[in-house]
């Protein structure tokens, strides 16, 4: 009532048929609105109407935090939009990732996630949303992980770690926690008679960089690190073999599990850092943010970001990369994996 | 190394970083002396915040905030016996009570001093060592780790008064409650009862500030007029504190090294060092004062605790392994600015290494004149307010900060019980800081405890001489009083 009693007449009063019109073009406006009419592309180019809201599932100063305030910060830049982040940390990403999955999928709320790893705990608890149905933006950084060994074990390769496990001279092997990605190559490479890597206790470590170091003081002789970690000990450390299907990047002399001859552990042997929309999150408001992200991605400034801190950022896919990965890797953990052996 | 100082030095003293130092300062004291704010919270709010800065104007300011709000804890610990944060937790033991006696200039003037010596102690002990540094971190592994948490735990018999059983009872409630949620080592959840705010168990820092912050208001609440008790007269000067401080330089400097180490072991932190060096005062000293207003158990956790941020940046500049919640996110600010952690840093970096360093002496320095000129003077008013204006003041604080930790709505129900129980505990006797460190280090013990023994058992605990060297002083610290006891009864027989 008070949009319409706003509007007069050229003598300032407002006519009956005036007030009936423009109520009645409400109330088409309404109707179309509830029938989903193409008004949509009047929203698509509106958007967005809102602050973006970014919900980080971790702890301020991790690797997720950082890349999503450097990718989104620089979105709001370029395209001066608002964006706002929030962290939500708990139970290893599944608060923030319950949260996500019930809030508004207008397009308005992001979160970032690195597939796999995120999505293995949430499959192997009892959570009440899907990865998979979480919407795609864009991927935006590869971790990759490697197998380290220490130096004074003068390891040569993979191969001669698998004897020394075999002979009995090796029997403990680092990674993180039970459940996460690390503990889930461990167990594959155990338990797979391709790899036959035959160890006998599994240390957990509460990060890549603890494992690091527990190799490198030759706690342990050889634990899963990503490949920052080896990078930054590669002082400390021997960098034993590759995880991933291609060349290391910081490393590329040293062969890969498939350039031996290996299977290949697909998208398990590295982390891709990505971000997500809420499940039913419309097409256009994808694209928008797609766009934003490969635009910001790919500016100056955040080259020249991750060339100064040695990191790795570039735009590796859309919204289209980012689900079948999700897919793919969902697909291959059931596949490959029996989660019953790290649930309760 | 010494270009690399110089080239540190100038950036340090160099505009405008000089200002965001004394900014950083400023600001850690503030938020440090808010119960349940600290140093992790106030680190993050800035951390965006830092983006239109250089990395290394960057760096300075979050680790100014950092060793500001390790000292500006103190202040509230002192006054209203409810720690800033979780690493003045044992300022509060003799502290509090010299306010009680009319001596918080003096506890504040001790403090400030403490701190500032402690800090600037161990800073210069690191950059003088800082080509054996990353050596230095190696020695550690998960056997001195648990032992180390062993230490602590044994010390429980030491800081006990009164009844031993009632000691011991809180230390293992304290290590029962860590048993809640899904452990390091294995992916069982335990007592979450399908509840995901439980999987990350109970932060040790909602107990903490429950059973200070909202235990001591309670109690508080219960009395008339200010926290000073009312036949008591203000005394004890600032020149007496700093004196007091000067005059034992063996529980300074022992306390900062005991920060130092404890720093350097991750997942621990200023949250440990502050109750092992409070303890280890106790145990090394005759005085049986302490817990009654005793200066050198507020020098005691005071230099320990500005210590452990010295001792916190090896393994974070070296390794990128974060000691604490705080270094955490100073790790994220170096990437954040382009900066990665690792032993380049003590290698062709080692100016950006140095220039944090240099930043925390001069902050130290700030420390020492910002505590003795300006709160010292001013600390002991708040002292006077009446306590009905403290009470919902510090209430609203704490149940705030301990919300905003980990945005986890439960906490808002364990801060409550845990000042509920703390109120208890003191009424009836049963010994806070035993609660404390059975809650603060039963997760360190039992995940280096499982690898430990997953390595091979106790005889890994003989195969370095670091862990022999920790296991003899757990063995000593144990058994000592009983073989004192015994060689006194038999010389008295005799």
């Amino acid at each position: 009532m008070r949009g319409v009693s706003n509007i007069r007449n050229d003598s300032g009063a407002i006519t009956r048929r005036q007030a009936l019109s423009i109520a009645g073009s409400g109330v088409a406006v309404g109707l179309a609105g509830c029938m989903g009419d193409s008004d949509d592309e009047d929203e698509a180019e509106e958007f967005p109407s809102d602050t973006i809201r970014t919900l980080i599932a971790f702890g301020e100063g991790g690797g997720t935090d950082i890349y999503a305030r450097q990718i989104w910060g620089q979105v709001s830049e370029q395209r001066d939009v608002s964006v706002q982040f929030d962290n939500v940390p708990g139970a290893g990403g599944m608060t923030g990732a319950s949260e996500f999955a019930a809030s508004d999928s207008g397009g308005h709320t992001i979160a970032p996630f690195n597939a796999p790893g995120d999505i293995i705990p949430a499959l192997i608890q009892d959570v009440d949303f899907d990865f998979e149905e979480f919407r795609g933006v864009a991927a935006h950084a590869e971790e990759e992980f490697v197998i380290v060994g220490n130096p004074d074990e003068e390891i040569g390769d993979f191969d001669e770690m698998v004897d020394r496990y075999a002979d009995g001279e090796f029997d403990a092997f680092g990674g993180m926690q039970p459940g996460t990605q690390f503990n889930i190559i461990a167990t594959i490479l155990r338990d797979n008679a391709d790899y036959d890597v035959q160890w006998e206790n599994y240390i957990p470590y509460d990060g890549s960089g603890e494992v690091g170091q527990a190799v490198a003081s030759g706690e342990i002789p050889n634990g899963i690190v990503t490949v920052s970690t080896a990078e930054d000990m590669s002082e400390q450390v021997d960098v034993v073999t590759g995880l991933v299907d291609h060349e290391l990047s910081a490393f590329p002399d040293v062969p890969s599990l498939t350039d031996l001859g290996y299977p290949d552990l697909g998208y398990l042997g590295g982390m891709v850092r990505a971000t997500y929309a809420p499940p039913e999150t419309p097409d256009e408001h994808i694209e928008w943010l797609e766009d934003a992200a490969e635009e910001a991605i790919e500016s100056d400034d955040l080259q020249g970001w991750a060339d100064e801190g040695g990191l790795h950022l570039e735009f590796m896919g859309g919204s289209e990369f980012v689900e079948d990965l999700t897919s793919e890797s969902i697909g291959n953990i059931r596949d490959e994996i029996d989660l019953d052996e790290f649930r309760n | 190394m010494i270009d690399s100082l110089f080239h540190a030095i100038d950036l340090v003293f160099s505009w405008p970083a000089i200002l965001w130092l004394a900014v950083g300062m400023l600001f850690g004291i503030f938020v440090g002396a808010l119960p349940g704010v600290g140093p992790n919270l106030g680190m993050a709010v800035v951390l965006p915040l830092t983006v239109p800065l250089d990395g290394i104007t960057a760096i300075i300011l979050l680790i100014s905030i950092y060793s500001g709000a390790m000292y500006g804890g103190s202040i509230a610990a002192i006054l209203i016996n409810t720690p800033g944060n979780a690493a003045a937790a044992a300022t509060t033991f003799d502290g509090y009570p010299m306010t009680r006696l009319g001596q918080a200039r003096k506890a504040l003037a001790v403090s400030a001093t403490a701190s500032a010596l402690g800090g600037m102690l161990t800073i210069v002990t690191i950059i003088l060592l800082s080509p054996l540094l990353i050596e230095f971190v190696l020695m550690f592994g998960s056997p001195e780790y648990f032992l180390i948490a062993m230490f602590g735990l044994v010390l429980i018999t030491v800081v006990t008064r009164g009844s031993m059983v009632k000691g011991i009872t809180a230390g293992a409630f304290g290590l029962l409650l860590t048993s809640v949620g899904i452990p390091v080592m294995t992916f069982e959840q335990r007592y979450t009862f399908g509840i995901l705010e439980l999987q990350d168990g109970i932060s040790f820092v909602v107990a903490l500030i429950g059973v200070f912050a909202i235990g001591e208001m309670m109690r508080l609440a219960a009395e008339q007029g200010g926290i000073v008790k009312e036949d008591v007269e203000l005394s004890g000067s600032i020149a007496s504190g700093f004196w007091e401080v000067i005059k034992n330089p063996i529980s300074t400097i022992r306390s900062a090294f005991i920060g130092l180490g404890i720093g350097a072991v991750p997942g621990s932190g200023a949250s440990v060092s502050n109750f092992i060096s409070y303890g280890e005062a106790v145990r090394s000293d005759s005085d049986d004062t302490y817990g009654e207003g005793n200066p050198k158990g507020v020098i005691a956790s005071e230099a320990a605790n500005n210590g452990t941020v010295a001792g916190s940046l090896i393994p974070t500049l070296s390794f990128g392994i974060p000691g604490s919640g705080a270094t955490a996110i100073l790790l994220g600010g170096l990437l954040m600015h382009g900066i990665r952690p690792s032993p380049e840093l003590f290698g062709a970096e080692l100016h950006i290494t140095y220039a944090t360093f240099i930043a925390l002496i001069v902050g130290n320095v700030f420390i020492f004149l910002f505590g003795l000129l300006i709160v010292t003077r001013t600390g002991h008013w708040f002292t006077r307010i009446n306590t009905d204006y403290i009470i919902p003041l510090v209430i609203c604080l704490a149940v705030t900060g301990s919300f905003a930790i980990r945005n986890n709505w439960l906490d808002l129900a364990f801060v409550v019980a845990f000042g509920v129980l703390g109120y208890y505990m003191v009424k009836h006797n049963y010994s806070i800081i035993a609660f404390v460190l059975g809650i603060v280090l039963g997760p360190i013990a039992e995940e280096n405890l499982y690898r430990t023994i997953e390595l091979g058992g106790f005889p890994v605990f003989l195969e370095r001489p670091l862990s022999i060297l920790l296991l003899a002083l757990t063995v000593l610290v144990l058994v000592g009083p009983l073989i004192k006891n015994q060689l006194e009864a038999r010389r008295n027989a005799a």
